[in-house]
């Protein structure tokens, strides 16, 4: 029987496509003895059953979003720093810290084998009202991934953090439940969200990266050529993810510009001080954040 | 014996019914608050879905295992009303015991799940509390209704040595 | 095959639904060799309810039920006697129109037909109709209330389908209209042919502008639920508490036929009646997940592309699925192990989501009233003495326009689409 890979996205998200991409190449280097068969859109699980589901060696492979694997390792929120990198590229890069990978060691105390990552699309805002410095989003709602780090990021704007089911963001735009979305480009395409809320704000506040987990209990399993050719195999297709996405945020681009959407930049230095309140925070109470972002930091120098 | 059983079975009960009262209340009350907070103050509680949710969740599962106790679960059950009492009887007993059978090993599975290190861990994005807090009202919830059939089917093993009923 | 066995019997011998479907997940993965999962069903059986769109089920349910005990329900009644009372076969329509109204505020058409069929279908043999066609009437009139919105129906259509329920509950307003004016020219032709009781007009009461405003208090819930879900102010969850808070207190404060005390036995049943559904739905979720290790879904996808690759053709074979499994199965609990089947085929045939949520609606509605297992037939029964045939006898003429109203529905994307396009919410 074929290896199972879930992710929860649709067949057209980075997440999908690089799993994809994964299972074809593993598939031809080991001769079709490692056969995943790719389940899209949470067909077998949400990120909390994927997990659990890893851990009891029920699932092969899962993408799960770092922002809901920080509830399990806080050293993950590194990823989330705002205003750490201003484009798919930096974050790609920045894969391959040492940080970075020690954050992956750490997914082994969770039953987990993390393989490496998938860089989905810049977090931007689509709003109902142009948004042209972040004093604009003040007692505003704003839709956030339901994590911590993202809370307190737009709490700290003086706006109204609001987790609300995919499914409802674009009529609660409509309906002036929501003002604001912190959404990446994919998503915004995808729902056609700037049909109503034409104001797009480029800020690049944070990445959201991807993680390729195996289960640990089926990963002790394999022989030691198999692991280094699967992670061999990964580290390819992590490469070519990076590539791709640096292509489709371009093309979203063209697609919102051509949807004659009003677009706006914010730079990161222009949100500095809250960005780095947040910051200051987060690594004093994790070592690894810190080792994190000053190679980061180094990196981009 | 028997009479210990069921006074436990119906104290049980009692104490579902009352939880509910009070999950269907806190329930109806949280969302209205956040309505008003949402609308009049702009400041909705970034908790309040969450927690609405597990309050909906905590409820199923004890409502379920309350309308096990009633048996007034739906069921297609013209077949079974066309066979002759015996025989209902029979089937009865003997489908009584298989929903005992598998709410006691979905009990079973669920305790193994709640007292996993790694399942213990896991916080919950927006109250930061454990999630394993949550996750084990399912298991009261089963090993309530396990309780509950283990009453129904005595019930019905003693209706079908005696011949009566149904 | 062996689980299609287990499942089959266990469900026609009266093992209730919720413990067949657990039972038929553990013998499913046994057979299949996917015992390993066995570990990952109790967080299913916990995520599948961890949504926050199914909030909107109990607070829906508080609605209805604080609006039956405040008396707010039979104030309605009273209104449509006053507005359609005067008519010839008076009651008949007053019973039509006052299903159409509490349909905008009860969400289930048992608790619709059960509600109407206490106190219409005595009322109508008093004035001499026949009891066949009292019965007709009132169960026909309670198919209107998951089209009208809210409705459970729609609310656990939009959780399993991924939907905006806001967008689902506005695309039933113009069917749930059309199925109305449908019925009422069904009175019309029997009343034209078969003739109504001499003595059938209602003592409609005379419109006064007392009476009419003291009546008219109620309406404000369904008006403020459904503007308010429309203008978008709401979240369909939202108004449900909104809806309670003032049933709550138009029935104590105002009319003052609901007790403070009456309050936990309300909250009592409206949890109990929520776990019904709810965990019918993480029982069945946790089902369909099983299946769709084995690709199950898939498979059925694939078998339907082969079939058929004509958005019509397909939703007839889609409605009469749903139809022949409605005479054995109960609705939700279709709706609930066919939607992520059938979904995906609808969407790679270009039918819009919300169009089918619709049609997928209404069949499931057809169920309850035919026979063998017609829940929305024993509710009737329960109250008033009648044959199982004759009343399904007497709904025949109702059934044929119900028929003729889903041809259009199904055909004419435009009756679903229009109203929830023109609010914007989709
Ligand atoms: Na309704
Ligand atoms: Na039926």
């Amino acid at each position: 029987a074929s290896l199972r890979l879930s992710t929860p996205v649709p067949p057209g998200h980075i997440f999908s496509k690089v799993s994809e991409k994964f299972a074809e190449e593993l598939k031809a280097k080991s001769d079709g003895r490692l056969e995943i068969k790719v389940f899209p859109f949470g067909k077998l699980g949400r990120d909390p059953e994927n997990a659990q589901m890893l851990q009891a060696g029920a699932l092969n492979f899962a993408v799960i979003p770092a922002g809901f694997m920080t509830n399990r390792e806080s050293s993950l929120n590194g990823w989330f720093l705002p205003g750490l990198f201003n484009g798919v590229e930096g974050a790609g890069k920045a894969t391959q810290l040492p940080a970075a990978k020690a954050m992956l060691d750490k997914m082994d105390a969770q039953g987990m084998v993390g393989l490496g990552y998938v860089i989905a699309g810049m977090r931007h805002l689509i709003s109902v009202e142009p948004v042209n410095s972040l004093m604009d989003i003040t007692n505003k709602k704003v839709r956030a991934f339901p994590a911590p780090i993202f809370n307190e990021w737009w709490l700290s704007n003086n706006s109204a953090p609001t987790a609300l089911p995919l499914p409802e963001i674009a009529p609660a735009l409509t309906t002036n439940l929501l003002d604001i979305v912190d959404v990446d480009l994919d998503l915004v395409v995808a729902l056609k969200l700037y049909q109503q809320a034409p104001n797009l704000t480029l800020t690049n506040h944070m990445t959201f990266p991807g993680i390729m987990l195996v289960s640990k209990k089926w990963w002790d399993k394999q022989s030691a050529e198999d692991q280094a050719l699967i992670r061999e195999v990964f580290a390819d297709a992590e490469q070519w993810g990076i590539e791709e996405q640096a292509k489709v945020e371009q093309a979203n681009l063209q697609t919102l510009k051509d949807a004659k959407v009003n677009i706006i930049r914010i730079d990161a230095a222009d949100y500095a001080q809250e960005a780095k309140s947040i910051r200051d925070r987060y690594i004093e109470n994790d070592k690894l954040i810190a080792d994190f972002y000053n190679q980061v930091r180094a990196q981009q120098q | 014996m028997l009479t210990i059983i069921s006074w436990v079975n119906r104290g049980l009960a009692q104490i579902e019914k009352w939880t509910l009262v009070a999950l269907s209340a806190s329930l109806g009350l949280l969302l209205i608050v956040q309505v008003v907070l949402r609308y009049l103050f702009d400041s909705p509680l970034f908790w309040a879905e969450e927690v609405a949710v597990q309050i909906l969740v905590a409820m199923s599962f004890l409502g379920v295992s309350y309308l096990i106790y009633r048996q007034q679960l739906v069921a297609i059950d013209f077949i079974y009303l066309m066979l002759a009492k015996p025989l209902r009887r029979l089937a009865s007993c003997l489908f009584q015991l298989v929903a005992l059978a598998s709410l006691v090993l979905f009990a079973w599975l669920t305790y193994q799940w709640v007292s996993d290190p790694l399942v213990q861990s896991e916080l919950s994005p927006t109250t930061q509390l454990p999630r394993w807090y949550n996750y084990s009202v399912l298991l009261i919830a089963l090993m309530a209704m396990s309780f509950h059939q283990l009453v129904n089917w005595f019930e019905s093993l003693r209706n079908l040595v005696l011949g009566e009923g149904v | 095959m062996i689980t299609l066995a287990v499942f089959f019997i266990s469900l026609f011998m009266g093992l209730p639904i919720l413990i067949t479907l657990l039972v038929g997940t553990l013998v499913f993965l046994q057979q299949s060799d996917l015992s390993m999962l066995m570990g990952s069903l109790p967080l299913q059986l916990y995520g599948s309810l961890e949504k926050s769109g199914l909030l909107a089920i109990p607070l829906f349910m508080m609605v209805g039920e604080l609006m039956n005990r405040g008396g707010l329900t039979d104030r309605l009644i009273a209104l449509a006697s006053m507005l359609v009372g005067r008519l010839h076969g008076g009651l008949a329509y007053v019973n039509l129109l006052t299903n159409a109204i509490t349909s905008s505020i009860l969400g289930s058409a048992l608790a619709q037909i059960a509600v109407m069929s206490r106190v219409m279908i005595p009322a109508m043999e008093k004035k001499g109709f026949k009891r066949d066609f009292a019965s007709a009437v009132t169960v026909s009139g309670g198919l209107l209330g998951p089209i009208i919105p809210p409705s459970m129906v729609m609310i656990i259509y939009g959780v399993i389908a991924f939907q905006p329920v806001g967008a689902l509950f506005m695309a039933g307003v113009v069917p749930g209209i059309l199925i109305t004016i449908g019925f009422a020219i069904i009175i019309f032709l029997i009343g034209l042919f078969c003739g109504f009781p001499r003595e059938g007009q209602a003592d409609a009461p005379k419109v006064t502008l007392a009476e009419f405003l003291k009546d008219i208090v109620p309406l404000s819930i369904p008006l403020i639920i459904i503007t308010g879900i429309a203008a978008g102010v709401m979240t369909p969850t939202e108004a449900g508490a909104i809806g309670s808070l003032l049933a709550l207190l138009i029935g104590t404060l105002v009319y003052r036929s609901l007790r403070w005390s009456e309050l936990p036995d309300v909250l009592f049943r409206v949890a109990l009646n929520a776990a019904m559904i709810t965990g019918l739905i993480a029982s069945a979720t946790m089902f369909g997940w099983a299946l769709s290790f084995e690709e199950v879904p898939d498979r059925v996808v694939a078998l339907i592309n082969g079939v058929t690759d004509s958005p019509i053709v397909f939703l007839l074979l889609i409605n009469l699925l749903i139809i022949v499994l409605g005479m054995f199965l109960e609705s939700m609990s279709i709706l609930i192990v066919m939607v992520p089947i059938v979904l995906p085929a609808a969407l790679a045939m270009g039918i819009d989501p919300i169009h089918f949520g619709v049609v997928i609606s209404l069949a499931t509605l057809v169920g309850l009233v035919t026979p063998p297992l017609g829940p929305g037939l024993f509710v009737v029964m329960a109250t008033t003495p009648i044959s199982m045939s004759a009343l399904f006898k007497s709904m025949m003429p109702f059934l044929l326009m119900m028929f003729l109203c889903m041809a259009l529905i199904n055909v004419v994307p435009a009756l679903s689409l229009w109203l929830p396009a023109m609010f914007g919410l989709m």
